[in-house]
């Protein structure tokens, strides 16, 4: 398997690598919030006020980050720190990813010949 | 042996029956003949004469008349072998017989040099028999039982040594030798000693008496104590001499006193008035017969009749008993040689037999030791590995899997996307510590699929080195090359081992078992 097979399948269902998404709720979780309708599902609930938006992190390859905290009082302190938990570990899990196939990639990249001057 | 015969067939002629010990003397010369002594080893003919022999020289207690070689006479023959310089067998062979009536039947010549080879106390025995036999000594050997030690063994000497110079005296006196003897045990003496037939031959004949020469000068005799010596040993001369012809007497039993017994039976007087009425001689008419010169002149008839047959050669005798000691000899180094080579090769084999075992005991010990290491290495590397499996598993689990291993609706529930946007759900049940363990067990999980990615690199770097190594080189140094990789690869690999042990060992019970249920699974 080459590194070029590899990747179409790791990265089939990958939409976009430049930005990273993480977003948290706090509420009422049904049980099959999962699946292809799941994002329909929890819009559904949001709405019906049986789930509570904590926080949304979005942070772009270029480094800025757009991040939006609900001030609601009903919102523990410690919902807010499982969010930036989470949005550390996708960080990391992605970061451990391109960790995976850097050989490949410092190979490919190795056999460009960068001038610094140019 | 031909003078034998004749000396028979005078007796044959007597009236009187014949004693045990005479009967044994004809057998003897009829039968045992020294010719003809190699056809048989153990003839039973032989074994009456050679009993009566062995007990006339001290090897036997008594002469109880046999003719079966029994546990007596068989340990009679062996002691006479073993003073002879024989193997003692107790056998009698042809060799130990020969030997044996060489030195007791007073019919051979016997070399005064061999005489001199034997062992001394044989020799002692065969000239005491002689001395006894002649009258110079009182008693007849003793008994081989009876060891003689300290003064009496000095006495017992001594008394051989003085009537030897009797002997010597007496030679000198009836002019036996042709010159003077000199005292001793020596060969000239013992040879003379030794000579029956030479000392009946060497007697004066002449007249009716005996005429004596001068004294020897170095045994110097008075007249009186000569003529006693002198008729003593005649006495017993021609008494030995009728006992060889058959009749009724011993040696060593005269009493020159005058006839024995009633009827005179035994005595050297009845046996000489027999043989005066065999040879029909004038001096039968005497009734109180006397010994004189004519007993032996009739005597020298008597052999001159006789055939002229060479007795046995001595020398023949002589060689065969050479070889047969010297063949002894040889076949005893030969054993001690081969008893000594044997022991050796035993020593040697027991010694390498000893040094195997203990090269193979110590060989075993080592690859036994070798396996145990290897044994132990190997299952640590098998156990590290596994736990570097374990790990990768777990790690791709996470890599794969939406919602996230571990997510509860009733606490925290993540939903991602293979580039990790993830949607997080925290119930409102959720307690802080529920929370806090499950990002804890999230942050295992990511960090077993950050392991699990240099894992894989790992894997990658040393095929892509291999495949480079051997397309550049061929052969035992690209395998080395490749080897040597391997060896380099190995060290990373259990780094990374040891740091899926600890992590795996960080896992709570229940996610450890995660990767065994997908490694099942799979």
């Amino acid at each position: 398997m080459s590194f070029t097979s590899a990747f179409k399948s790791i990265t089939k269902n990958i939409k976009d690598l430049s930005q990273l998404n993480v977003r948290t709720y706090t509420g009422v979780i049904s049980a099959n919030i999962d699946g292809d309708d799941a994002e329909a599902m929890l819009n559904s609930a949001r709405q019906s006020g049986n789930l509570k938006l904590v926080g949304v992190t979005t942070m772009n390859l270029d480094g800025d980050v757009n991040q939006f905290i609900s001030n609601d009082p009903d919102i523990k302190d410690n919902l807010h720190t499982a969010h930036f938990n989470a949005v550390q570990a996708s960080q990391r899990s992605r970061q451990a990813v391109f960790d995976m196939f850097s050989v490949a990639i410092t190979r490919v990249v190795g056999k460009i010949d960068i001038n610094p001057e140019d | 042996m031909a003078t034998l015969l004749t000396r028979v067939d005078v007796a044959a002629g007597s009236t009187g029956a014949l004693l045990k010990l005479g009967t044994a003397l004809d057998e003897l010369s009829e039968r045992g003949h020294l010719d003809d002594g190699a056809a048989r080893q153990e003839d039973e003919r032989h074994i009456p004469v050679s009993r009566t022999y062995l007990w006339l020289l001290g090897f036997l207690k008594r002469d109880n008349g046999k003719h079966v070689i029994d546990r007596e006479l068989r340990q009679a023959i062996a002691a006479f072998q073993s003073e002879l310089g024989m193997p003692a067998d107790g056998r009698l062979d042809d060799i130990t017989r020969r030997s044996l009536y060489r030195l007791t039947s007073f019919d051979q010549q016997v070399a005064g040099s061999w005489l001199t080879r034997l062992a001394p106390e044989l020799l002692a025995r065969a000239v005491h028999l002689r001395l006894f036999s002649y009258g110079l000594l009182k008693r007849p050997p003793p008994c081989r039982t009876r060891t003689l030690t300290g003064a009496r063994l000095a006495d017992y000497r001594q008394s051989l040594t003085l009537a030897l110079e009797d002997f010597v005296r007496l030679s000198s006196l009836l002019g036996f030798a042709r010159g003077l003897l000199t005292p001793g045990f020596n060969a000239a003496v013992l040879a003379l000693l030794f000579d029956h037939n030479r000392l009946v031959q060497s007697m004066p004949v002449a007249g009716d008496g005996f005429r004596l020469l001068p004294p020897h000068p170095q045994l110097p005799l008075r007249d009186r104590a000569a003529r006693t010596l002198v008729k003593g040993f005649i006495s017993n001369l021609a008494l030995v001499e009728l006992w060889l012809l058959g009749y009724d007497v011993r040696p060593g039993n005269f009493s020159a006193e005058g006839p024995h017994g009633e009827e005179g039976q035994g005595s050297l007087f009845s046996a000489l008035d027999k043989f005066a009425r065999d040879r029909r001689l004038d001096v039968v008419n005497n009734h109180s017969i006397m010994l004189g010169a004519w007993f032996f002149r009739e005597v020298h008839t008597i052999q001159q009749e006789g055939s002229t047959e060479d007795a046995f050669e001595a020398t023949e005798l002589d060689a065969l008993l050479h070889d047969h000691q010297k063949m002894a000899s040889l076949e005893k180094v030969y054993k001690t040689l081969g008893a000594r080579l044997f022991d050796g090769i035993k020593r040697a084999v027991s010694w390498v037999k000893g040094f195997l075992r203990k090269a193979l005991g110590t060989l075993q010990r080592w690859l036994r030791n070798i396996a145990r290491v290897l044994h132990r290495s190997a299952a640590a590397v098998y156990r590290q590995l596994q736990a570097i499996v374990r790990v990768v598993v777990m790690g791709f689990d996470y890599f794969f899997r939406s919602p996230v291993p571990g997510s509860d609706t009733g606490n925290v529930h993540i939903r991602k996307t293979a580039d990790f946007d993830m949607v997080v759900s925290i119930s409102s049940g959720a307690t802080a510590e529920g929370i806090s363990a499950f990002f804890s067990a999230l942050d295992l999980r990511l960090r077993a699929m950050r392991l699990g990615g240099r894992f894989i690199a790992e894997i990658w770097r040393l095929v892509q080195s291999v495949i480079e190594a051997t397309a550049a080189t061929l052969g035992w140094l690209g395998l080395l090359f490749v080897l040597v990789k391997l060896g380099m690869w190995g060290k990373r690999a259990l780094a990374m081992a040891e740091e899926a042990q600890q992590l795996l060992a960080s896992f709570p019970g229940t996610e450890a078992s995660v990767a065994d249920q997908i490694i099942d699974k799979g």
